[in-house]
């Protein structure tokens, strides 16, 4: 189906998690790495109306890291809060990257086929597809529109 | 045609995106006609709730357990689909989902797990959840929308669901805007008050079942600027991509996010000010509560009923309009007669992600 529309996929990055590595650094680092090998440079980004799909089944171990703490009534810290909402690895990456176009955050099914169909409608002509896993790795690809 | 971006919408290849049907099941009712007669009421469903993660007693609603709930509105929104017309999609947005049965059982339990549960109740083989925080459902109903657009389904089953949690009441308290009284856009407004909701719409292209309503635009756009706090530029932006993908359709009212919080109403209003000019707008927040995930899909449910009401339901929860929102947009206390043609339903999210999706009356073209 995607090639119905002539989308093209770019090469892919991958970035795997260590300590100095955070969830969401690796995220922004495999999207800076799928950029890489496109012939697209960060500044040009925001002229595509470029958007973010994301996948991930766990995110941030939410709602765990909040559980820890509200069992012994402990005000959480408003940043702990912001890190766990499964969109705030693909959120920070818009944020530092200056995406403007549409965010979709996928825990179940293919962020694949609901990225391509954000170039589809014409809503984007740039897409980071990205997936990633706390204590794993986060791999992402850019597809673009070319019709 | 041509957008924004100068690249073809393939607006010439688009099917017309109808809704055929509706569920809701809130804090207000368990049906769209119940919850409908409670807003226009004037009537606020939220009571107080304490608890040792929480600094002072502070206001939400608890409903039914939400799959029961879900099951609900899934079942409104499917009646009278005839057999021979599966659904081909199932897309819930959710930014809370399963936490309740997390916080039962202590076990770690993923958040698509609802979607797998309830998809296969309901025998819909191609599922998707959808989690952006509180427009997770705006975005959900939107991807239904562009399947059935692109030709790519027939029957799209899209909607949202959320329940108020231990977990997610202590986050809100985390980040200080869990008020006790929820008054949008009010000159005394303070914070919001989480709410529950499960809302569905079933979508489907033309010769299914007689249309309730349509969808005739599209906005979806991240901020890109901050965690937190919204920006004007990013909810303009996403407006006035939604009214141009309806082909510049003239916008009648708007129901706002509206949470009633200082920062978010007053950049909303500006947003929509800059975007539309004064503009006929309205929050269900004082009455039902944020229901968080599910807002845009409550919002869209809502639109419908205005439009075959031909009514603008009240803002419950507004006492004083705040002077410097009212010389941007008008809104009401009590409701309001109006016959209307296109409504814009909007939903954004922490961490900047936007949605905006006019409804239509169905004999619009």
């Amino acid at each position: 189906m995607i090639s119905k529309y002539d989308t093209h996929i770019e090469p892919w990055s991958t970035q795997v998690l260590s300590n100095e590595n955070p969830y969401y650094i690796m995220v922004l680092r495999a999207c800076l790495g799928a950029l890489k090998h496109t012939p697209h440079e960060l500044r040009w980004l925001s002229h595509f109306n470029t958007g973010i799909a994301f996948q991930t089944q766990a995110g941030e171990n939410f709602p765990g890291i909040w559980l820890a703490k509200t069992n012994v009534g402990e005000r959480l810290n408003p940043k702990s809060f912001l890190k766990t909402i499964h969109s705030a690895a693909p959120g920070y990456a818009s944020i530092e990257l200056g995406l403007h176009g549409p965010t979709i955050v996928s825990v179940y099914g293919d962020v694949e086929y609901l990225a391509a169909l954000q170039l589809w409608s014409g809503r984007a002509k740039l897409m980071f597809v990205c997936s990633a896993e706390v204590e794993s790795a986060a791999s992402c690809f850019v597809l673009e529109k070319t019709l | 045609m041509k957008n924004n971006l100068g690249l073809s919408s393939m607006a010439e290849e688009r099917q017309q995106v109808n809704i055929i049907g509706i569920g809701l099941v809130t804090s207000g009712g368990n049906s769209v006609s119940e919850t409908w007669s409670s807003i226009l009421a004037g009537q606020s469903s939220i009571s107080p709730v304490s608890g040792e993660y929480l600094t002072k007693t502070r206001h939400a609603h608890f409903m039914a357990p939400l799959h029961h709930s879900i099951d609900v509105a899934i079942k409104q929104a499917t009646y009278g689909l005839p057999k021979e017309n599966p659904i081909d999609f199932l897309i819930i947005g959710s930014s809370s989902a399963s936490y309740r049965a997390v916080e039962l059982s202590g076990a770690p339990i993923l958040p698509g797990r609802l979607t797998e549960q309830i998809a296969s109740r309901w025998n819909i083989i191609k599922r998707y959840q959808i989690s952006q925080a509180c427009s997770s459902s705006g975005a959900a109903i939107s991807l239904g929308a562009d399947l059935i657009r692109l030709g790519l389904a027939n029957v799209v089953l899209a909607g949202g669901a959320d329940e108020v949690t231990q977990s997610v009441m202590s986050a809100f308290e985390a980040v200080r805007i869990h008020s006790e009284v929820c008054r949008p856009f009010d000159l005394n407004r303070k914070d919001i008050n989480l709410g529950e909701a499960a809302a569905f719409v079933l979508l489907a292209r033309d010769g299914i079942l007689p249309p309730l309503a349509k969808i005739t635009g599209i906005g979806n756009t991240s901020d890109g600027s901050d965690p937190v706090m919204p920006s004007v530029a990013g909810i303009q932006a996403c407006i006035e991509q939604a009214v141009h993908d309806s082909g510049n359709k003239e916008i009648d009212f708007v129901i706002a996010h509206g949470t009633g919080t200082q920062a978010s109403d007053d950049v909303e209003s500006t947003a929509i000010n800059n975007a539309l000019g004064v503009m006929r707008t309205a929050s269900f927040k004082g009455a039902i509560g944020h229901p968080q995930g599910s807002s845009g899909a409550v919002s869209i449910v809502l639109a419908v009923k205005a439009i075959q009401e031909k009514r603008i339901f009240p803002t419950v929860g507004l006492v004083t309009p705040d002077p410097k929102i009212a010389s941007r947009i008008l809104v009401s206390k009590s409701y309001q007669d109006a016959n209307l043609a296109n409504v814009l339903c909007l939903s954004f999210g922490t961490w900047g992600s936007n949605s905006a999706i006019i409804v239509s009356r169905k004999d619009v073209q």
